[in-house]
């Protein structure tokens, strides 16, 4: 059975001989060609080249073509800031200063932004790759998509203007449907819907704001015979349930959630689980042992049916090139993996932090802990709340963004308890965790905070 | 029946569309010309004038003819010209119209009747005068040059001679290929370069297309006492926040027709003594949200509490 087969099996519910691996090379394709994470996103050569490199290193059983958030946000009027190493970042958001929702009519059409080239290359791939390899095709979902364009009032919005929120949502879901529908033209096996932002709101929320988008997107979907996959970054634990209810074939999630806890969730509703190589402890900053070992400890730990071993989310660029390959050989080949690690011993750096004396603060200090703000839209709209308080109270506070990519920052997260990212600590105490605060909330803890 | 020839005027708001329009009219004096004008709001102002100055012309409106859900009325609209007794057709689009779609209208125009049209070309018309600042936020205007094989830089009475280069040379670098013409009023000194217009669609492969999302319209109906310089007082209020303000109103019983774009106001009685609707459209520019600074700058100068009604 090649690849794809094991995916469609997998994705089907049926019992297989072995755990598929989907490798979540986006920008991380271009390091492995030398090409920058602008380059692989935006020239259509430079991509082709970097996916049959992740084919032949990687021996994927699935791949994304193209891992980017912002394709859709982009064609929709979000300027974009661009890296050399992440994604790019949305700096601006057309419906941010209008309370008018869009035509469904203004939806992307299949000549516009980097479609033309995503297309092109998706077909390319299906003629070269796809006959072993099963190919994802990656949108982005409603929710982060509808707060590329509203930004943060987005989640005032939900407050204070229910229906506006239900009509942007509404029309978010419609440019959901046309990218899936162009994407499965172009030959794509499975359509991962990706909204990272699922993860910053409560359950209540998600039943009432997206319910109903996101079993009409997976409907959709099915209908054209093709598998679908709910993927959400950050601690989506609280709405892993609730995600299922949309019928999706399957959900993938990031190191935040407890693999072992989300499985009881989704095998019920006989949901494929997805996941989740720690991106930065593990596949960036571990060795191959560490990598081996975290593959082992999902295998062993998880029912194999209705599993996907797959790293938590995008990988970051610069991950070491072998780190993959040791999760890859895994994966495929365990008893030779167990062997190895028999005399294992995780490998720890011990690096001294010192944090400050909270009690002697002299003005209050915001700390926020993200996996990076860069890259990461949860971590980005957690930092634009942080820096919208800042720019409010300007010297009376203090802000620090800790990114959890430099190994420092891993060691102080551990000294401070951080169990989750992105993390908003005052003043030392864990204040906001996942959930992004509003405005007021905000500013009235940063307020009564100076009182004291 | 032989091909009939077709242009399109594009340009964004205020720019010199329909003044450039009338222009064309001038050069095609003796010929049967029809008309389709296509407006962002509800309401073809410049198609009721029309109309009532004897031309044939359908109106399309509450958006852009090359929006999916318009242009199916542009399809019909272009068909039944074809079928009427007209040799030219001008279609002025709306200032907010993306023309880069006018490929695939020909195309399935083309599938639905066959080759019936003589397409001429794509006029842009750029207004000189506020040309730096919409190029910067309205997305739109990059298409509109991108797409053109004419260019008009209209208004050059309004700003200095010394800005012209520099306007030519931010044009050239979207679109090298059309000539530039120079014009006030829309008007051009040889009609021989309309007459031997010809199309080419190669500068659509480059174009990166995106949508605008943003558009901000509303339509009020004035017929109010106020005196007209506490309303000019308050065109004035929230002219700032709009890309064009367009249509007419009713003072203490005389008719003024408003003609705005951007800050320029034009304010005047209007010699329409027996229109019967009154309509004022606004659109907004991405400033701030239109439905609350009318009723804010409306409160602030006439005192008085607005209620915009959802119009779409």
């Amino acid at each position: 059975m090649n690849g794809k087969e094991l995916i469609l099996k997998t994705l089907n519910h049926e019992k297989t001989s072995q755990v598929p691996w989907v490798p979540f090379a986006g920008i991380h394709a271009g390091k492995l060609k030398g090409y920058t994470a602008k380059e692989v996103l935006t020239d259509g050569d430079k991509l082709l080249e970097s996916l049959l490199e992740v084919e032949k290193l990687y021996v994927p059983d699935g791949m994304p073509i193209v891992f980017d958030l912002q394709v859709e946000a982009e064609i929709l009027g979000c300027e974009l800031v661009w890296a050399e190493d992440a994604p790019p970042s949305v700096k601006t958001h057309p419906l941010s200063e209008t309370d008018e929702v869009p035509c469904t009519c203004i939806v992307p059409s299949k000549k516009d932004g980097r479609l033309p080239m995503i297309l092109k290359v998706m077909e390319k791939a299906k003629k070269t790759i796809e006959k072993d390899v099963a190919l994802y095709g990656l949108i982005c979902g409603p929710f982060t998509l509808a707060s590329h364009l509203r930004g943060n009032n987005l989640f005032m919005d939900m407050y204070d203007d229910e229906e506006y929120t239900k009509n942007l949502l509404n029309y978010c879901n419609e440019v959901a449907k046309k990218m899936s529908e162009y994407y499965i033209e172009a030959g794509m096996d499975v359509i991962a819907v990706v909204d990272p932002l699922v993860s910053q709101i409560s359950s209540d929320h998600f039943e009432e704001f997206l319910s109903k988008p996101y079993t009409e997107l997976f409907d959709f979907i099915r209908k054209e015979k093709v598998k679908s996959s709910f993927f959400v970054c950050g601690d989506a634990t609280r709405n892993i349930e609730e995600m299922c209810k949309t019928n999706p074939d399957g959900v993938s999630v990031d190191e935040n959630v407890d693999m072992i806890e989300a499985k009881k969730i989704t095998d019920p509703f006989n949901i494929v689980l997805a996941g989740n190589i720690p991106l930065t402890t593990v596949m960036l900053h571990g060795n191959q042992l560490d990598n081996m070992k975290c593959v082992m400890d999902l295998l062993d730990s998880l029912e194999h049916q209705n599993l996907i071993i797959s790293p938590g989310c995008d990988m970051p660029y610069d991950i070491p090139i072998e780190n993959t390959i040791a999760v890859q050989q895994a994966v495929r080949n365990p008893e030779q993996a167990r062997e190895m690690l028999k005399n294992y011993e995780a490998v720890e750096e011990e690096i001294d932090i010192e944090l400050p004396n909270y009690e002697a603060l002299k003005k209050p200090l915001v700390e926020v802990f993200t996996l990076d703000s860069a890259t990461c839209a949860a971590c980005t709209y957690m930092m634009d709340a942080a820096n919208v308080a800042k720019e409010y109270f300007g010297d009376k506070i203090d802000l620090v963004e800790y990114k959890y990519t430099i190994k420092e920052n891993i060691a102080r997260c551990k000294k401070m308890g951080v169990r989750n990212l992105p993390s908003m600590y005052l003043n030392g105490e864990l204040k906001f965790s996942s959930i992004i605060p509003s405005r007021e909330e905000l500013f009235e803890i940063i307020e009564n905070s100076m009182g004291k | 029946m032989k091909k009939k020839e077709l242009y399109l005027l594009s340009g964004f708001l205020g720019a010199g569309k329909t003044t450039f329009l009338r222009s064309l009219l001038d050069i095609f004096s003796g010929k049967k010309v029809g008309i389709i004008e296509n407006e962002f709001g509800q309401e073809s102002i410049d198609g009721i004038i029309l109309k009532r100055e004897g031309f044939q012309v359908a109106e399309i409106s509450n958006g852009s003819i090359f929006c999916a859900c318009r242009s199916d009325l542009f399809i019909d609209a272009l068909i039944d010209c074809y079928s009427r007794d007209l040799e030219i057709i001008i279609v002025e689009s709306s200032g907010l119209a993306d023309p880069t779609e006018m490929p695939e209208i020909l195309q399935t125009i083309k599938k639905i009747k066959g080759d019936i049209f003589e397409y001429k070309g794509n006029i842009a018309i750029v207004d000189a005068v506020n040309f730096h600042k919409v190029l910067n936020t309205a997305v739109v205007v990059k298409n509109q040059i991108m797409s053109a094989d004419l260019i008009l830089v209209n208004k050059i009475d309004q700003v200095f001679k010394e800005k012209l280069p520099e306007i030519e040379e931010k044009i050239r670098s979207i679109n090298e290929k059309p000539k530039v013409l120079y014009t006030t009023f829309g008007k051009i000194d040889d009609p021989r370069i309309i007459l031997n217009l010809s199309q080419s669609f190669d500068q659509y492969e480059d174009v990166f297309r995106v949508k605008t999302i943003n558009n901000q319209k509303a339509m009020l109906e004035i017929d109010e006492r106020y005196s007209e310089n506490i309303f000019l007082n308050w065109l004035k209020e929230i002219s700032p926040f709009t890309y064009r303000i367009k249509g007419f109103v009713r003072l203490n019983g005389q008719i003024y027709e408003v003609d705005s774009v951007s800050e320029d106001i034009k304010f005047f009685p209007s010699s329409l003594m027996d229109h019967k609707k009154l309509a004022l459209v606004i659109l907004g520019n991405k400033q701030k949200s239109l439905k609350k600074m009318i009723p804010l700058t409306w409160k602030s100068c006439l005192n008085r509490n607005f209620i915009i009604r959802k119009d779409r």
